[in-house]
């Protein structure tokens, strides 16, 4: 053999030693065929997790982030001794955070507004890949932002929005047009009365107070009643007396259910031709395979490109973490794991926000896809955090008094004027007497 | 050329193999569909504790769910049960209670699992959970915990060295356990602290530890005055009449051993969990609970799993059964439940110096298991009025062979009813 000839066969024969050692390079390293993260798939790591409690967080995220990465050990710190205390929670979460110090946070929006606030939030654009925050739902990222005070401290596996939901047969029984996304709180108003004297509710609420109806239309139209600093309510504004009228008219026609549902959900059991529910009720009418026709959209606003959306779970990472690294790649993870979703769906009927795991959402003709694509009604949010802050005095004597008044109005022994301000000004004594405390 | 080829073939096989047996070779395979149809309690808490791990692991294995929660108003449950097995012939039984498993073995309805399974399998699980099994199944194993419970003893080191006592460095038998809890009179401190404290479960306990019983096998005859429990029975009084365990009917419902006020507690592995969790500011360890034999440990078996005798899918319910045995799922196992898994791969057993080890190296006390079967199968008020009468017995109120004659007949007038 020619000299050239053995060379090119040796060389051969080393490309064929290289290339098998490269396949088993990658057979024995990761035979499950599962694309693993190099960045936290070996050596030992640990992370400390501040979740409600250790058997939670296991079941809802780290025996499935442990099946594939096993080298990870977590340490869970519980977030329930906050809630047993005496302090408040401000305080108390403050507190845990800085003495225990976790690297990956799971967080309620409450909670995750005080550590803003402190500033314990790492920013995250930079720590993630691109595609997480690029792919959110619209209003996900909205909120996101938002919450970040315009950057992105936190991200959110699922997310939920209360939406429109109605019954197809009975429209079409008594020849009314369906709602769709474009209702302002007065069109809905007159959808529902078109179901008085029939033996059918306009529309079934769960909460049966109407002042809860009050302020959910209110907090939709972009209107607020207590300011930012907390010191003063408003509710004697034309908005809010029109809206009072609005859902007065509603209970006068008798189409809004007054009592508890004697089969727990009217509109479940086909008595009710609309509710106003949590996307959750969606997955219950498909599993339960309800014998009639039925649609979702929006919740009627003065925007009708914005929808409620809620962050249940929010994850961040501790701003003095030396593993936000390690604990960006398990955020990765949670957001791309098909198994964590399908957990997470079964037990919450909350939607997924990452690509991967909500393709089926995000097709135009899934009924649920504009959950996906409107922007997020943040004055909803801004309003509950505002409240959530306020000391429970406040919120346990308001409350009664506003659905006191609500119904005095509905039963026209006062006008809604007269009674949005006697509200308001119920509520501004109490401000002010907490002020002075 | 041909050498090249035929090494290279060597190779290839080598890393299948290897990738396999990594795998275990009795895996679901990748590229089948499979179906597995599961009783469990019901459909959200299987797929929460076991489907969805399983899912993870093996995304082409496909549950459905018979909930048995819909028989369990039934008047008669064995003949529902039998029923809605012929009806809908699962695989495979899941997480289901150990008398409705016995329904099922009784009538033939269950796969022998010591000849399926495997002697892989078998070996890796804790030869007292085997032991167990095969003590119920009456010679072969019909079904297998995927967890199981038993109780130990946690002390309070500080307590111990401020009252000068020293620290049991192994367990005994009760009688000097007792002594050793006597020592806390007039202390500041309790002797022993239960979560439930109860003195006709602590003289059954007691009992059946020192290898007594007053239920008889066959006949269910009760036998308790003699002069052993009546020695039990005097042992119980003084504890609680000398004040060195809790009061069973105490206002303060809080655990007093978490707060560092009693020496001793009785408790299994969630407890462990738990004090580990609450970084107390004492020292604590763990003993075997006190017992004439040391060998044994009561073991009580959780997250059962058997085969159904008629299933058309049995290779597929011996992978599923695997899979529930694996070191990943005794992890998990722990993690949500904080029961002890029966693995023998999970790091209480590996980590010989893990203070919950022996709970691994022990046999089952079996007889401990029949006795407390027998004692559940009597009604509710025998046991109510047992309670009631040691209470009174150690307030006095009745002599101690008095009561317990009072307690045997009202057994026995229950029995011939």
């Amino acid at each position: 053999m020619r000299s050239s000839a053995i060379i090119r066969l040796i060389n051969k024969r080393i490309l064929g030693v290289i290339l098998i050692l490269f396949v088993s390079g990658i057979w024995l390293s990761g035979c499950s065929f599962a694309r693993k993260d190099p960045k936290i798939e070996d050596d030992t790591i640990s992370l400390s997790v501040l979740y409600d409690d250790s058997r939670s967080f296991y079941q809802d995220y780290g025996n499935y982030i442990n099946m594939q990465y096993p080298n990870i050990k977590f340490k869970v710190i519980s977030s329930d001794p906050i809630y047993n205390s005496d302090r408040p929670v401000k305080e108390s979460l403050t507190d845990l955070v800085e003495k225990e110090q976790p690297d990956l946070l799971f967080l309620t929006q409450y909670q995750q507004q005080i550590l803003q606030e402190t500033n314990a939030l790492m920013p995250l654009k930079a720590l993630l890949d691109s595609s997480v925050l690029e792919n959110m739902p619209q209003g996900v990222r909205d909120l996101l932002g938002y919450y970040g005070d315009g950057d992105f401290n936190s991200v959110a596996e699922v997310f939920s929005s209360e939406a429109l939901f109605y019954n197809k047969k009975l429209f079409e029984q008594f020849s009314i047009p369906v709602p769709d996304g474009s209702m302002s709180w007065a069109d809905f108003s007159n959808t529902a009365r078109r179901f008085t004297n029939t033996d059918v509710l306009g529309l079934y609420t769960a909460s049966m107070d109407p002042s809860v109806l009050f302020v959910k239309m209110g907090l939709s139209d972009g209107l607020s009643y207590l300011n930012k600093d907390k010191t003063h309510l408003t509710m004697n504004t034309d908005g809010w007396t029109k809206l009072a009228e609005t859902v007065k008219s509603m209970y006068m026609d008798g189409v809004v259910n007054k009592a508890a549902s004697a089969s727990d959900n009217d509109f479940i059991s086909g008595s009710a031709a609309m509710t106003i529910a949590q996307v959750g009720l969606y997955e219950q009418l498909v599993s339960m395979k309800v014998p009639f026709e039925w649609g979702v959209v929006p919740l009627p606003a003065s925007d009708h490109s914005k929808i409620p959306i809620d962050l249940a779970k929010l994850i961040a990472v501790n701003k003095n973490s030396v593993n936000g690294e390690a604990a960006a790649s398990i955020i990765e993870f949670i957001m791309s794991d098909p198994a964590i979703a399908a957990n997470s769906r079964a037990s919450t009927s909350l939607l997924p926000t990452a690509v991967a795991t909500s393709t089926d959402y995000r097709e135009s003709s899934n009924p649920l896809n504009f959950m996906y694509t409107l922007s997020a009604n943040i004055n909803i949010n801004e309003q509950h955090d505002r409240l959530q802050s306020m000391p429970e005095d406040f919120i346990q004597s308001f409350f009664p008094e506003l659905t006191s008044r609500m119904g005095d109005i509905i039963r026209g022994e006062i006008d809604s004027r007269s009674g949005l301000m006697e509200v308001e000004s119920y509520g501004n004594t109490l401000l002010q007497a907490l002020k002075a405390k | 050329m041909k050498l090249k080829l035929v090494m290279l073939a060597l190779i290839v096989c080598l890393i299948l193999i290897s990738c396999s047996s990594r795998d275990g070779g009795d895996d679901f395979e990748k590229d089948k569909s499979y179906k597995l149809k599961v009783m469990a309690a019901d459909e959200q808490s299987f797929m929460t504790n076991y489907g969805n791990y399983v899912k993870a692991r093996f995304p082409n294995v496909e549950f459905q769910v018979i909930p048995i929660n819909q028989i369990f108003g039934d008047e008669d449950l064995q003949e529902s049960l039998l029923q809605l097995v012929a009806a809908e012939q699962p695989d495979v039984f899941v997480g289901m209670p150990f008398f409705m498993i016995r329904m099922l073995q009784d009538s033939n309805g269950l796969v022998s699992l010591s000849n399926v399974i495997g002697k892989d399998t078998l070996s890796e699980i804790h030869p007292g959970v085997k032991q167990l099994m095969e003590h119920l199944g009456e010679g072969e194993i019909y079904s297998i915990p995927t967890s199981f419970i038993s109780q130990v003893l946690f002390y309070n080191k500080r307590v111990f060295a401020e009252q000068g006592i020293t620290l049991p460095i192994e367990s005994t038998n009760w009688q000097e356990f007792l002594q050793l809890i006597r020592r806390f009179v007039n202390t500041d401190s309790l002797g022993l602290y239960l979560s439930y404290s109860d003195p006709s479960a602590l003289l059954t306990q007691i009992g059946q530890s020192e290898g007594l019983a007053y239920i008889s096998p066959q006949s269910h005859k009760v036998t308790l005055n003699t002069d052993s429990w009546a020695n039990i029975a005097g042992m119980v009084k003084e504890l609680y009449r000398e004040g060195v365990i809790n009061d069973w009917d105490s206002a303060d419902s809080s655990d007093l051993f978490l707060q560092g006020k009693a020496a001793i507690m009785v408790g299994d592995s969630s407890y462990y969990t738990q004090l580990e969790a609450a970084n107390l500011p004492f020292e604590w360890g763990v003993l075997p609970l006190p017992g004439a034999d040391q060998t044994k440990i009561e073991i009580q078996p959780e997250g059962l799993v058997a085969i159904n005798s008629k299933s058309q899918h049995e290779a597929e319910a011996v992978r599923f059964i695997r899979f529930l045995l694996s070191d990943q799922m005794a992890d998990i196992i722990n993690h949500t439940t904080n029961l002890l898994p029966s693995a023998l791969s999970f790091s209480y057993n590996t980590d010989a110096n893990h203070p919950l080890h022996f709970l691994y190296t022990r046999d089952a006390d079996t007889f401990i298991t029949e006795n407390e079967e027998r004692i559940f199968s009597m009604s509710g008020d025998f046991q109510k009025y047992m309670a009631e009468t040691m209470k009174r017995m150690v307030l006095d109120e009745v002599g101690l062979r008095e009561g317990l004659q009072l307690i045997e007949e009202f057994g026995n007038n229950q029995t011939n009813k």
